[in-house]
């Protein structure tokens, strides 16, 4: 059954969603093209040369604006699904609770994955057609192969290991903030009986300022002891202890998640009057 | 009648169109090839040496410089900031060969002024300790130029030391213009002053000169001033937050306190819970529960390999 929420879940989310993706790929084209005129040693007329900058600011805020329609399209689904008038429907299909989390959970996590891949591909159109007198020669990929090679020889094996750490790290973060977003709706849908949109968006805005706060007190004084610790030791003993930093990130950032997991479970269990 | 005030109208016409004109023309922004000269709303700057004072520079992005033909092969962009008040500039031009230039700027019609201010015999100069904040001591000029003695450079160098700038109002501003350093050296104190010692900017060492012109403060006064503003200075109260060793003992606290102590909180209450609660969620808190206790036997080989 977990398969055929996801089906319509896709069918739901990725309707409009390749739309957007695909007009934001052809709009990279554009602004790789404006980059390159910009970039040209040749000196543009005055005109053209601020309609190039305009276009360009254009196409970077449409990146922008691509992120948060897969973030809208994510939570639109959600909300609709659970709380509005199609939650009655959804609630009384042949499928757990969990299963109907699950299959949201699922759906989020691989839209997420996906935006984040088309943006590799923007960025690397946006960079091969905006450098494109250096990016289409043999020597820049030599280059790239050889700073490859010296980040190699440095990180050895490691760098496999931290590759799989920044991936796993990004899907953990991307749980993280997708289930942070459906317990702040889900906790307006259990308090607000009326205006359970605006105070989804009040309780994700306090929420997350408070959580911002304790994330850069980490960053402010936690990993700079990390640092200052490593000083003295053995190249081999910091890529471990980094390699380890990293899966301890993985696990706090799990803890965090499976709580959020638990906390939205029993609301959608225990407190939404669904019958 | 008509003929009349069409005359009128285009002769308004063309009054305004010359007034603007010229207006445009004296508000021109022009720097000269020798960059030596600086015109600026017709008021004219000349290359003037401000390494030693200290002014609230802003960005002006008003208007553009504009370039003789010369300067537009060469210069591929220029910033300038100026004082509040317009009197000192700072033009930083940026080459299209890949090089820099800095150059600064004080009006013409200040100049005497500035000479007039900073060579006044009942000057006050201040020695500042920088911290904690106003922590200074200012006496008249004549009681650093006392008791000239010659001192060792190069021992001079490990000594500390601290700014000594005398404060001139321009009318707009107050801006500093740093004279010397006050040294601490074999527990009495030193006036080395910039002019007698030729030094131009504020990068140099005291190590590069085999002898220095001190003058020793005796005066028991502001010896006493000076005393108090040191001990001020080595007696904060909040100073041991800006202790590397406090920092690095924040920092493993800190490290503990999200590693260690909360997993290990969380551990403990997904046990609990696991133990209470029905199939689905228990298989839920054992989750989070495998989660905490990976976190911390991470967290114990890092202790382990940092030796914390």
């Amino acid at each position: 059954m977990l398969k055929k929420l996801l089906k319509y879940d896709y069918k739901a989310v990725f309707k409009y969603w390749w739309i957007a993706a695909v007009s934001s790929l052809i709009l990279a084209f554009g602004g790789g093209g404006c980059l390159y005129l910009l970039n040209a040693e040749k000196e543009l007329p005055e005109p053209l040369n601020i309609l190039a900058t305009l276009a360009l600011v254009l196409f970077i805020l449409s990146f922008a604006v691509f992120s948060v329609f897969s973030f809208i399209l994510i939570f639109a689904r959600f909300y609709k699904n659970f709380y509005t008038d199609e939650g009655y429907l959804t609630f009384t299909l042949p499928v757990t609770r969990l299963q109907l989390l699950n299959s949201k959970l699922i759906m989020s996590v691989v839209t997420l994955l996906a935006t984040t891949l088309v943006y590799i591909v923007e960025l690397f159109i946006v960079l091969m057609v905006g450098f494109a007198d250096v990016s289409f020669t043999k020597e820049f990929w030599m280059e790239i192969g050889n700073w490859i090679a010296e980040l190699w020889q440095v990180l050895e094996g490691y760098m496999i290991v931290y590759i799989l750490e920044i991936i796993l790290i990004g899907i953990v973060c991307m749980v993280f903030s997708t289930l942070f977003l459906f317990c702040c709706i889900t906790f307006a849908s259990i308090i607000a009986k009326k205006i359970k949109l605006f105070a989804a968006i009040g309780i994700y805005y306090v929420a997350n300022s408070i959580f911002s706060f304790v994330v850069q007190m980490f960053y402010v004084f936690g990993f700079p002891g990390i640092m200052t610790q490593m000083e003295g030791l053995t190249k081999d003993s910091v890529l471990l202890v980094l390699a380890l930093v990293g899966f301890g990130l993985i696990c706090f950032i799990g803890i965090f998640c499976s709580i959020l997991y638990i906390l939205q479970y029993w609301m959608m269990d225990r407190k939404l009057n669904l019958s | 009648m008509k003929k009349f005030i069409i005359c009128m109208m285009v002769s308004l016409f063309l009054i305004s169109g010359l007034g603007f004109q010229a207006y445009a023309d004296e508000s021109g922004y022009y720097i000269s090839e020798d960059y030596q000269t600086v015109t600026i709303d017709g008021n004219t700057y000349s290359r003037f040496n401000l390494s030693l004072v200290g002014a609230d520079y802003e960005y002006r992005d008003d208007m553009p410089f504009q370039f003789t033909k010369n300067q537009k092969e060469q210069i591929a962009g220029i910033e300038w900031l100026s004082s509040q008040d317009e009197l000192l500039l700072e033009i930083r031009i940026e080459f299209k060969d890949g090089s820099y230039l800095t150059v600064n700027f004080m009006r013409d019609d200040y100049k005497s002024k500035y000479y007039e201010l900073t060579h006044d015999p009942n000057e006050q100069y201040v020695i500042d300790f920088e911290w904690p904040n106003d922590n200074t001591a200012s006496s008249g000029k004549a009681e650093f130029f006392k008791n000239p003695v010659y001192l060792d450079g190069y021992k001079l160098s490990r000594g500390d030391y601290y700014p000594v700038y005398s404060v001139i109002n321009t009318g707009y501003e107050n801006i500093q213009v740093y004279k010397g350093l006050m040294m601490i050296y074999g527990g009495d104190y030193y006036y080395i002053d910039y002019e007698e010692m030729g030094i131009v900017s504020r990068e140099y060492s005291l190590y590069d000169y085999e002898e220095v012109v001190a003058h020793q403060i005796t005066e028991p006064d502001f010896v006493s001033r000076i005393k108090e503003c040191e001990e001020n200075y080595y007696s904060d109260s909040w100073g041991f937050l800006y202790d590397d060793d406090f920092m690095n003992k924040v920092s493993i606290l800190f490290l503990i306190l999200a590693f260690a102590i909360l997993p290990m909180a969380a551990l403990v209450f997904t046990i609990i819970c696991a133990i209470r609660t029905k199939q689905v969620y228990r298989k839920l808190y054992t989750i989070a529960g495998v989660f905490a206790g990976a976190e911390l036997v991470i967290f114990g080989v890092i202790v382990m390999l940092l030796n914390l």
